[in-house]
């Protein structure tokens, strides 16, 4: 039979009562959405990270070797049982400096090709053997990108090009590493000792033939989640198993590495010899030629000296040539003026015989005319005879003289012949004369030239010997060099070869990846805080929905009592109540569990991704068990409190259930027993706390409710106060300084020292001390962290910039010669304490151990301070002091950019970090879990805005009748109001004030669960956080209250006057 | 006498769906002051409409509707809680006490909200409570309940005391006792007292008896001469 009415009043029930049905479905909801989303949020975050560890590819197991890996030594390993894949890879530490001369130390690891894939975020992973890629923190700490260069300087005496083919890189990329999935890069021992990030190369930029570092990928671990037990122990077991075979592949590699280095050494010997009797052969050759060239220019200078002496010689003849042609030029011109002068006395003598001639002719005349004049004149034949006679003598003797004078003209005619004869030759032999000495003169000068060229030659020829001989001898000189360096090295190498020790190994697992472990440390964080605030927040829920359906059931005890009486079976009674109940519940557990686990995770992973790069592979499967469990519990609250009221109502007789309930008895409350309180109350209030005692099951519900509510709330808020707290706490209470000035390391003294005093001299600065700051890593009993070493010289100045407060008596520590400062949480980590002895090492090496002298507070970062002589003690040296803190003051805190700028000017500093920036990444940090915290907050408050208007609804719908009575009675709609409210306004002080005490309780059992690595976390709440919750809850009440007024307007006063139902 | 509660042509219509019911279909009475009248008329007959329209519970949807001079149909909501508290005593068939509170505070929750109240105590007294003051409801009989609720309706001192079915849950010997309280105190105070009852015997001790049938005044009387309760059977 189907029972087809039945059906049709659940239907019309739930329709009906659609609020009702909502309320359920919305406290089931909320309260599994809520319990498996927070729960799954540590699986989800696990998950999320084993997701990105997969996809990316991170090895197993890392093996570092002292000897370095062989190709022969990766494959033995590759071919171990368990290991699917081994790849050797390169890495070490460097110093990059960009542009601008800012230098950070990285750690360069050469690319892999199958495990620890990057996440290029931007570019390209590098090909060339000068590209690199470089990690997201790196380019926003210097600020450089894509197409910038960087230079690489080993930070120590080495120099870059022993281990990397080249210093300058190009950045073709940036991405994230696996390795690296937090903050945390690790320390090192050159730069400041912080590693800013990773770099990645080619593996062509690395010298080295020998990987250092061998990546394990183990077999069959992708389907297991790499947080599990089961990895754990399968690693274990992968480490002992490689830790076995280690020795044998380790001696094969040390025989290899031995017979490698012999055979090379051998070798190299073969080769120096070679060399040695090449470069000899070489050298002697060289001297011979060099001999010959010597002598070549001896004869060179013979010749030449011959050539001179010649040219001397012809030079003189030439000369001798032209004093003769000179002589004979002369004699010529003295033939030449004899010639004349023969000529001229020639004419004379013609003359002086055309004279005598004359004389003859008119002596003859007068002769003839005395001749004549005889006969006419006889005269004087005397005179005439005597004349005539004297004219016949002075005839005679003219023709005598003519005659002498021919006879002379006829010498002087032969003398002028014979002289222009001997002018003719003289003439021809000066000619030939003059030809010969231009001819010789031309010679002269050519063997001059030639005399020119042969000396340049011959100093040319010098130069090139003098050259020749110089090269020579450094020639032997370098080749000596050479040799000498080759037989050192061999010397060396043969040493080396004694020296190589059987490798030593080191397998690490993850596990000693900081990042990795981090997160699982932050994804337990999220665990504690998962284990008690969900808990609370369902129980809340639950407590509400069932309290619903109770009253639900109570309510229609008439109803029921009439289908008992109408002869209908338990169980179709009970379907009706079941059914509403379930429907509501399940379907809002689907929904809860479908929507929180989901939500949640997702909000709280995505906060988390501020500080992991986790976020591009955020998985969120579906975590059955929460989810079930929450599911379950809220069905079954719900289902047993349904049954149990059921059964309540069921056992009574119909007719009973059809009769009114008894009114509840009115009781005297213990302020009634109080008269001084008692009197003072007016008759309202009396009223209200009447009414509040008298409905005991929905007081303490409510008062839970609340309180629970406000609980949640004082946790969210608390949360938020102890991680927005430490900020304030470490740089307000114990780290004072305002500014860490790094001075230049290769700066001088006297420059440090003139930094110093501009420091002093500044009025803006209030006080500095000179401080050395390295990252360390501290060993204790139970675990290895790093954190910074702290020396100070000046532990007065030291004292007023950092508060070394003892954590456990607040007193006041001051630093030993004998022992060290530990921060709390290091020493808490490290289990350690007070009188306790530590290791510290860089690395892995120099690992040195010291007493722990005291604890202090402090809340970020790990530091071990200590004092100048302990680390004389324990280093055996001074540390050089190359950071400077320094506090502004507080006037001018406002200008401490400007006063750092000027700062920097100064030769010597190198670079100031600001506690107000650090800070400030501090906050930005943190400021992910504060995401998680509103996230607590906002479900807190939904939830307490959902508890109260159900309890605000039962309690109103419980009291209809009353409340009409009171409309009836001409009570006004806000004395009504104020008559419901008072009562709620004094639960809800009430659970306020137990949500205070819960919340207090609740946020120190989660703090306590808590873990952040270098990050400690306080259980302190402030005032404004409880007041805020307070607040919050008192507004939720009177939203609910407000909505809760019209709730009230609309009851029909015709209620008062039906029967009680 | 003047009319001191006058009703003209009271309709009273709720519309379900399509179909209009007339609770009251116009009815018309009035009664003078210091009566004690009793309305009756079988279940359904539309009393309690006449009660929620003249006890500021209801509002009519025509008609005049006249007390004390005061035409309270045009009343808003406000005017209509204040005549309530002022005006109006109501005595409910279950008692309706606020559960939590003593007789005595159960009486004091009704002063506390009307101008010109009686003191608690002596209206209790008067209603013969003088030694259950201080017990709770569910301490009381029933007529030791319903007592508490005339004295509740009485301590406001109002112009019109309205009861409901007031003997509708207790047994007769008591339901008796309460109408002679109810008579005694109009007799003795001049309260206008109008007593809403089904039971048609009771129509004897009234000064004037007003019968609904179907949302109508069937018939009105007035009796010269109203009995005494006691003499009353049913």
């Amino acid at each position: 039979m189907v029972k087809r009415a039945l059906y049709q009043d659940i239907y019309r029930e739930m329709k009906k009562t659609k609020a009702r049905v909502l309320s359920i479905f919305m406290m089931s909801a909320l309260g599994v959405a809520f319990f498996s989303g927070v729960r799954a949020a540590e699986p989800d975050m696990l998950a999320t990270a084993d997701r990105y560890m997969d996809t990316y590819e991170l090895a197993d197991l890392r093996l570092i070797n002292t000897l370095g890996f062989d190709a022969e030594a990766i494959q033995a390993i590759e071919e171990l049982d368990g290991v699917s894949y081994a790849e050797g890879s390169q890495m070490t530490y460097m110093l990059a400096e960009d542009r601008e001369g800012q230098q950070e130390a990285v750690q360069l690891f050469a690319r892999t090709e199958l495990v620890n894939q990057m996440e290029v975020t931007k570019g390209r992973l590098p090909e060339a053997e000068d590209e690199v890629l470089i990690d997201r923190r790196v380019a926003s700490h210097m600020g450089i990108g894509v197409g910038d260069t960087l230079r690489m300087s080993t930070g120590t005496e080495a120099d870059v090009v022993d281990t990397l083919v080249t210093d300058t890189f190009r950045v073709t990329g940036i991405g994230n590493s696996p390795l690296f999935i937090g903050l945390e890069r690790g320390s090192t021992t050159i730069g400041n000792g912080a590693v800013t990030g990773f770099v990645i190369t080619s593996p062509e930029a690395f010298v080295s033939e020998y990987d250092s570092i061998l990546y394990v990928v183990a077999e069959g671990t992708e389907a297991l989640s790499c947080y599990s037990k089961e990895y754990e122990q399968r690693m274990a077991d992968l480490t002992e198993q490689i830790e076995e075979q280690l020795d044998s592949i380790g001696n094969a590699r040390y025989e290899r590495l031995r017979t490698t280095v012999t055979d090379r050494i051998t070798e190299g010997e073969q080769t120096l010899a070679e060399k040695k009797a090449e470069a000899q052969e070489q050298l002697t050759a060289a001297k011979k030629q060099l001999e010959e060239a010597a002598e070549k220019l001896a004869e060179g200078r013979q010749e030449f000296a011959d050539n001179e002496q010649k040219l001397e010689e012809g030079r003189t003849a030439l000369e001798d040539g032209a004093r003769q042609l000179e002589e004979a030029k002369a004699q010529l011109a003295e033939a030449r003026t004899q010639a004349s002068t023969g000529e001229m006395a020639l004419t004379a003598g013609e003359i002086t015989m055309q004279t005598y001639k004359a004389q003859i002719a008119q002596a003859e005349a007068r002769l003839a005319a005395l001749k004549a004049l005889y006969p006419s004149r006889l005269v004087s034949v005397e005179s005439i005879d005597n004349q005539l006679a004297e004219a016949e003598t002075q005839l005679a003797e003219g023709k005598q003289q003519l005659l002498a004078a021919q006879a002379e003209m006829e010498q002087y005619k032969v003398q002028i012949a014979e002289g222009k004869a001997r002018i003719a030759s003289g003439e021809a032999e000066l000619a030939a004369g003059e030809a010969a000495l231009i001819q010789h003169r031309q010679e002269l000068e050519e063997g001059e030239a030639a005399l020119e060229e042969g000396r340049r030659q011959l100093e040319e020829g010098e130069a090139a010997y003098r050259q020749g001989l110089a090269d020579y001898e450094e020639g032997k000189k370098e080749a000596e060099t050479q040799i000498a360096e080759a037989e050192e090295a061999l010397e060396k190498a043969k040493n080396s070869v004694e020296k190589i020790k059987k490798p030593d190994w080191y397998v690490w697992g993850r596990e000693s990846n900081t990042g990795f472990t981090e997160f699982s440390d932050n994804a337990a964080s999220m665990g504690a805080i998962g284990k008690v605030f969900p808990l609370i927040f369902f129980l809340v829920a639950a407590l509400v929905s069932l309290t619903t359906m109770t009253r639900m059931v109570e309510e229609q005890r008439t109803q029921i009592g009439t289908m008992k009486a109408l002869g209908y079976a338990k169980g179709d009674i009970i379907l009706k109540y079941v059914f509403y109940a379930m429907s509501a519940t399940i379907g809002g557990s689907l929904f809860g569990m479908l929507i929180g686990q989901k939500l949640f995770p997702w909000v709280i992973i995505t906060a988390y991704g501020i500080m992991y790069n986790i976020n591009s592979c955020i998985s969120m499967p579906y975590q059955w068990d929460t989810a079930l469990l929450s599911g379950v519990a809220a069905v079954g609250c719900n289902l047993i409190a349904t049954l149990a009221s059921c059964m309540k109502a069921l056992r009574a007789m119909p007719a009973s259930l059809m009769r009114p309930e008894a009114p509840r008895e009115g009781k005297r409350v213990f302020l009634e027993y109080i008269p001084f309180l008692w009197k003072r109350m007016s008759f309202t209030r009396k009223a209200a706390v009447r009414n509040l005692f008298r409905y005991k099951k929905r007081f303490f519900m409510t008062l839970f409710g609340i309180g629970g509510c406000m609980a949640l709330l004082v946790v969210g808020w608390g949360l938020r106060d102890s991680i927005v707290h430490i900020a304030d706490l470490q740089y307000e209470n114990v780290q004072l300084y305002d500014g860490m000035l790094v001075l230049d390391p290769d700066a001088t003294d006297p420059v440090q020292e003139e930094v110093l005093h501009a420091l002093a001299q500044r009025s803006e600065i209030e006080t500095y001390a000179k401080t050395y700051m390295k990252t360390v890593d501290i060993s204790g009993a139970e675990d290895t962290l790093s954190g910074y070493l702290c020396v100070t010289p000046d532990p007065q100045a030291f004292a007023r910039l950092t508060v070394l407060e003892n954590a456990v008596d607040g007193s006041l520590c001051t630093l030993s010669d004998s022992g060290v400062i530990l921060t709390e949480q290091l020493a808490q980590r490290l289990g350690v304490k007070a009188g306790d002895t530590i290791a510290i090492g860089e690395g892995s090496d120099r690992s040195v151990e010291v007493k722990v002298d005291a604890v202090v507070k402090n809340y970020i970062i790990h530091y071990v301070y200590l004092s100048e002589d302990c680390y004389r003690a324990l280093y055996g040296t001074t540390p050089e002091y190359s950071t400077v803190l320094y506090q502004m003051e507080a006037d001018h805190a406002s200008v401490e950019k400007e006063v750092g700028e000027e700062l920097l000017q100064l030769e010597g500093t190198y670079a100031i970090t600001y506690v107000s920036d650090t800070r400030a990444q501090v906050e930005s940090m943190l400021a992910a879990l504060n995401l998680v915290v509103v996230v607590l907050i906002v479900s807190a408050g939904l939830l307490a805005y959902v508890v109260l208007y159900n309890l605000n609804n039962i309690n109103i719908t419980e009291r209809r009748r009353e409340l009409a009575t009171l409309k009836v009675l001409g009570f006004y709609d806000m004395e009504v109001s104020a008559y419901v409210y008072r009562e709620n306004i004094v639960l809800s002080i009430l659970g306020i004030g137990l949500g205070i005490f819960l919340g207090k309780v609740l946020h120190q059992f989660i703090m306590g669960s808590l873990k952040v690595n270098q990050v400690m976390f306080t259980s302190h709440i402030s005032v404004f956080s409880y007041g805020v919750s307070a607040l919050l809850t008192m507004v939720f009440a009177c939203f609910v209250n407000y909505i809760m007024y019209y709730r009230l307007k609309e009851i029909d006063m015709v209620e008062s006057l039906k029967n009680v139902d | 006498m003047g009319a001191f509660v006058e009703l003209e042509e009271v309709r009273k219509t709720y519309t379900m769906g399509e179909v209009e019911i007339h609770a009251a279909d116009g009815i018309s009475f009035s009664i003078g002051e210091g009566e004690f009248v009793v309305i009756v008329g079988p279940s359904g007959a539309g009393k309690t409409t006449v009660l929620n329209i003249l006890g500021g519970m209801d509002t009519a949807t025509s008609g005049q509707i006249v007390v004390a001079g005061e035409h309270i149909e045009h009343y808003t909501d406000k005017m209509l809680t204040k005549y309530r508290r002022e005006d109006i005593g109501f005595v409910f068939q279950f008692y309706n006490l606020v559960p939590n509170l003593t007789a005595l505070e159960n009486v004091e929750l009704a002063l506390q909200i009307c101008k010109h109240p009686l003191p608690a105590e002596e209206v209790l007294i008067g209603v013969g409570l003088e030694h259950r003051m201080h017990n709770f409801p569910a301490q009381l009989s029933g007529g030791e309940q319903q007592r508490v609720s005339i004295a509740r309706a009485l301590a406001k001192n109002p112009k019109l005391l309205l009861c409901d079915e007031p003997t509708g849950a207790l047994d007769y010997a008591t339901g008796k006792q309460i109408l002679k309280l109810l008579q005694d105190t109009c007799r003795k105070k001049g309260m206008t007292v109008i007593v809403i009852t089904h039971n048609q015997a009771i129509a004897p001790m009234a000064d004037r008896v007003i019968k609904i049938k179907n949302g109508k005044v069937a018939d009105m009387e007035v009796n010269v001469q109203p009995v005494s309760v006691e003499t009353i059977e049913w």
